[in-house]
């Protein structure tokens, strides 16, 4: 059982009832309470409609409230009342907005063709930042900008990046009548769920994309994903920008659920090539693509392998296999170039009979993945250095395929219900799930940009 | 005809532009004839990749279950190509007439991948029976299973039961560079309803015939 203390700096004892203290105490830990003030306007670009803005502000708070860290304070009478009587070039009262129970004040003006953004401290009476972010009045591009601008707050207030600039790849399956063959293709979208784009155009059907990890500094440009195109699952390689998928490697049979590690140096997959869905290993570089042959490196004899997840320095990896029975989750040692796999294999999961969907966090430090639990599939969390198991989400929805965000706090899973598959967001501090997708088709197999 | 550029867009670049034009130019090769994958394969002069290197026996942790056809047989990485020497799987057609009784779909028990039952026992010798009697009759086995399995988990358990059944055909002595496999998961059910007679239905193998002629 993780412990967690509960940090009662700004919030007045009256404003408490008993039950959400007990409440919280067991799954949350304590969020920085953040206000975000209406912003106010001047003489302004038309193509700054009221709308526009109104839809840039929602997407701030947004990013402010499911960052893990703050959380959204409500408009109150009182709060507007301060903001009012507070100018925005002057001095916010630090100590007026602590009796408001209130730990950072953003406030943002647009003019012109730009929004202007004040973030202040009450707990340390201080600036933490001024911003100013020019506005195009176009949605994709404005989005953008004010994702990045929540980054840039993020990374004032607490040191580290935030993850609102980031995407997710997913697959959406269409419906199909019984015995016909399914369809699905790749998507993208923005971490919220905003902007989906549909990337692949096969008329067939495509599982389990994953991200190419990007060069630093930069964006991820490519990645990788499965398509029944040919009749048998085959790997493809393509990029975010040109439809051009080139297939990965000419091994014969089924290939399925490419990981590549962060380095990019290998790719992990299942494959049928050798009789049975064993795991296999093949060099890659992204200038070149697959190099030599692929090896095997994991195999049992009438027993399933799948999911398999590099750990970030790429020299272990999670993967799902029954050969114990059921679907357990394991962690092999991976075998350098020329090495012989050792054959140890260490389980990680022992709470639970049926485990699956295996996601190495980018610290290194937990691997999440899906587990029956009593009749419902949750997400689940491993702790690398302590080997325990705990439960992370709870309610009545079937839930598959995490995925962790680069921040190691943040994941993205899929539903998967009679009535369908949405993709929800949930993190370690905040275990409530926030719905990213809508409409229709089965969103399935999120993998997030990092 | 343009060609599709490495167009540099914000901050998303391809990984650099030089490999973005390696695959820019595989893309556009592709483009004059429609190549199946198989043959840009060998444009790409895959020779001596065209395989894998496979553990050895010695590394095959465990043994079977009790059961079990005591057969793993590698996917053959040379010889006829779908694709290529033979159509692609939509050349594979549900088994008609006098075919469909002899290749009627094997049924699985809930957890179990491997070939059981005096039915499906049956079933199967007959299907092996034919294709020795066959040389030019070419088959895919999908394996498939019900709702119930993790999305991802049931695609590598469709894999098993396919190969189950491939392994079970070339240890009653068919060609196994006759038989190709393709797991559906869960994903290609024949009735979609959530009672256990459903489920049973979609646990399946199910063939698909190619008749080469010449």
């Amino acid at each position: 059982m993780i412990k967690k203390t509960l940090l009662l700096l700004f919030l007045p004892a009256a404003a408490l009832l008993a039950n959400d203290i007990t409440v919280n105490l067991a799954t949350e830990k304590q969020l920085l309470p953040i206000y975000v003030a209406s912003w106010t306007a001047g003489r302004r670009d038309p193509a700054l409609t009221n709308n526009h803005l109104r839809e840039l502000h929602r997407m701030l708070q947004f990013d402010l409230n499911y960052n893990g860290r703050t959380e959204v304070a409500a408009t109150t009478a009182e709060r507007k009342s301060q903001v009012a009587n507070e100018r925005m070039d002057g001095r916010p009262d630090a100590e007026a907005w602590r009796n408001l129970s209130i730990a950072y004040l953003v406030r943002g003006h647009v003019s012109g063709n730009t929004l202007a953004i004040k973030v202040f401290s009450a707990s340390s009476d201080a600036n933490v930042g001024v911003y100013e972010v020019p506005l195009s009045g176009s949605v994709a591009v404005d989005r953008h900008r004010v994702h990045q601008l929540s980054d840039t707050v993020h990374r004032a207030l607490f040191g580290t990046p935030g993850i609102a600039s980031s995407r997710i790849l997913y697959t959406v399956k269409s419906k199909t009548p019984a015995g016909e063959k399914p369809r699905a293709e790749v998507w993208i979208a923005d971490y919220d769920g905003a902007s989906p784009k549909q990337l692949t155009h096969e008329g067939d059907f495509t599982v389990t994309p994953r991200f190419l990890p990007p060069a630093k500094g930069k964006r991820s440009g490519a990645y990788l994903y499965v398509s029944y195109k040919t009749g048998q699952p085959k790997i493809y390689l393509s990029s975010l920008d040109n439809n051009n998928a080139q297939p990965l490697t000419p091994l014969r049979g089924n290939q399925l659920m490419p990981s590549i590690s962060s380095d990019q140096n290998l790719i992990a997959f299942v494959s049928d090539a050798a009789g049975n869905p064993d795991l296999f290993l093949l060099s890659f570089n992204p200038e070149e693509g697959a190099l030599g042959k692929p090896r095997q490196i994991f195999s049992q004899k009438a027993s399933a392998q799948a999911s398999p997840s590099f750990s970030p320095d790429g020299s272990r990896l999670a993967f799902v296999s029954n050969k114990d029975g059921t679907p357990r989750i394991y962690i092999m040692e991976v075998p350098g170039p020329g090495q012989k796999p050792t054959g140890q294999l260490h389980l990680i999961t022992r709470r639970n009979r049926d485990n699956t969907a295996p996601s190495w966090s980018p610290d290194g430090k937990k691997i999440a993945y899906s587990s029956m639990t009593r009749g419902v599939r949750q997400i689940w969390i491993y702790e690398a250095e302590t080997g325990e198991e705990w439960q992370l989400t709870h309610g009545t929805s079937g839930k598959e395929n995490p995925s962790w965000a680069p921040n190691s706090l943040h994941l993205v899973f899929n539903t998967a219900t009679t009535a369908g598959s949405e993709l929800y967001m949930v993190n370690l501090n905040q275990p409530k799930a926030v719905r990213l997708t809508s409409g229709p088709g089965d969103k399935r197999f999120p993998s997030w940009e990092k | 005809m343009v060609l599709p550029g490495c167009r540099r867009s914000g901050g998303e670049v391809w990984q650099d532009t030089k490999s973005c034009g390696k695959h820019v130019k595989m893309g556009f090769l592709s483009l004059f004839g429609s190549h199946p994958a198989e043959e840009r394969m060998a444009k790409r002069d895959f020779s001596g990749e065209a395989d894998f290197v496979p553990l050895h026996d010695e590394d095959l942790y465990g043994r079977v279950m009790v059961g079990e056809i005591d057969a793993d047989t590698a996917i053959p990485q040379s010889g006829l190509a779908l694709g290529r020497d033979l159509p692609g799987i939509e050349g594979f057609l549900a088994p008609a007439g006098e075919l469909a009784h002899v290749f009627q779909t094997i049924r699985f028990d809930t957890d179990d991948y491997s070939l059981r039952g005096e039915k499906n026992l049956k079933c199967a010798q007959q299907i092996a029976k034919y294709l020795k009697r066959h040389p030019n009759t070419y088959v895919f086995i999908e394996g498939h299973c019900d709702e119930r399995g993790a999305a991802a988990y049931n695609l590598a358990l469709g894999s098993r039961r396919s190969n189950s059944v491939r392994n079970h055909l070339i240890k009653g002595g068919v060609d196994l560079n006759r038989l190709f496999t393709v797991s559906y998961g869960k994903e290609k059910p024949v009735t979609k309803g959530h009672s256990a007679t459903d489920w049973r239905e979609n646990r399946r193998a199910q063939f698909r015939i190619y008749e080469r002629t010449s």
